[in-house]
């Protein structure tokens, strides 16, 4: 038998004896933000819930930098101290590289199209944070993201660390080059339970 | 709580198959994800695992390629492709390409469309890609192409499963 929204009219099913059983979705959206005309410099996912194990940031992003490629800057809970360290295997489409960055004022996740490319071109992120509520270890990201662009761009898969043991409750995102998103740009955020 | 992360299709072959098509996308969610578990039929010295979007044959896909082989990581790029790959191709007896499409912003009209891609083969290479359709089309359809060198097509067994994910 289903049951019918007095405020929408859509139709569900009950949890009636008889119909069949429900299982709760085990990856939820929490939020998503995106970039309108005027750009964004910062993108803040504030009174995160904890009652996730994991995190997913999924991101479609451009950048407003004209001297070359951005990168994503990453910080938790407001720490902008030197907390925070991150390591990177990369190709540019001629050698593969790596790289990493200790002691830094935030993760930074390569790499981010910007107005340096061709109009049209965004960068593709799946970020996950995991087990972000643990106060018992530092909190670890890890990134596969980048773009191309027919004849330029990276492919990165990055890991992050954050040297602290405080449960993640928000998360900043910026331009490590202090430039804009640009318009279009999305930033959503997904919860997986355990 | 709504259901974020759906099933669209799925399809095993039965049979040797020489492409796989993913017609009439829905384009309510945000994301997509493709999940390709795929050999050639035959054992041909090469072979890849292609990419189209709403049939376009013309040139207007490129990548962004690295790779580790077991002895070294490697980079490349295509530029200027009729479509895009994803993999190269298991050569060991039974083994299956997995590879992890996740396409973001698929229905936007505004952009390109860009894909992150990881692909593991177990026998030859594990790699990871970013890779451009130059159009600002929204995607209806997705066309799964094998490439090698019999033609000979997908093995049976190999699996396509395609996903969406809504956003808040």
């Amino acid at each position: 038998m289903a049951i019918r929204s007095l405020k929408n009219g859509t139709y569900s099913r009950s949890l009636l004896v008889g119909n069949a059983y429900y299982l709760p979705p085990d990856y939820e959206s929490i939020a998503t933000q995106t970039v309108g005309s005027g750009g964004a410099s910062s993108i803040t996912f504030s009174s995160i819930p904890s009652t996730y194990t994991h995190l997913q940031l999924r991101a479609f992003v451009r950048t407003t930098r004209t001297g070359g490629p951005d990168i994503l800057g990453v910080r938790y809970n407001s720490d902008s101290g030197n907390n925070y360290a991150d390591h990177l295997l990369y190709g540019d489409g001629s050698s593969a590289q790596v790289d990493k960055d200790t002691t830094y004022p935030q993760q930074n996740v390569h790499r981010i199209s910007s107005d340096a490319d061709t109009t049209g071109i965004f960068s593709g992120f799946v970020i996950d944070i995991l087990d972000y509520t643990n106060t018992n270890k530092y909190t670890t990201l890890r990134s596969l993201g980048g773009y191309d662009a027919n004849g330029s761009g990276r492919i990165v898969s990055n890991s992050g660390l954050w040297m602290n043991t405080n449960a993640v409750s928000s998360i900043y995102l910026f331009s490590v080059y202090s430039e804009n998103f640009k318009q279009y740009s999305r930033f959503s955020l997904y919860g997986i339970k355990g | 709580m709504p259901v974020t992360y759906e099933s669209i299709a799925t399809t095993t072959a039965t049979t040797a198959s020489p492409a796989i098509t993913f017609t009439s996308i829905p384009q309510t969610f945000t994301d997509l994800i493709l999940i390709v578990s795929v050999r050639a039929n035959s054992t041909p010295t090469s072979f890849g695992t292609g990419i189209r979007f709403n049939s376009d044959t013309g040139t207007n896909y490129s990548r962004t390629v690295t790779y580790g082989s077991g002895s070294s990581a490697v980079s490349f790029r295509d530029t200027n492709q009729t479509r895009f790959f994803v993999s190269s191709g298991p050569t060991a007896a039974s083994t299956f390409n997995l590879i992890r499409l996740n396409i973001p912003d698929y229905s936007n009209t505004t952009t390109y469309k860009q894909v992150i891609a990881r692909n593991d083969d177990i026998s030859d290479v594990t790699s990871m890609s970013a890779s451009l359709w130059r159009s600002t089309n929204a995607i209806t359809s997705i066309t799964v192409t094998p490439f090698d060198d019999n033609s000979t097509g997908f093995a049976v067994g190999s699996s396509f499963t395609l996903y969406g994910i809504k956003a808040a």
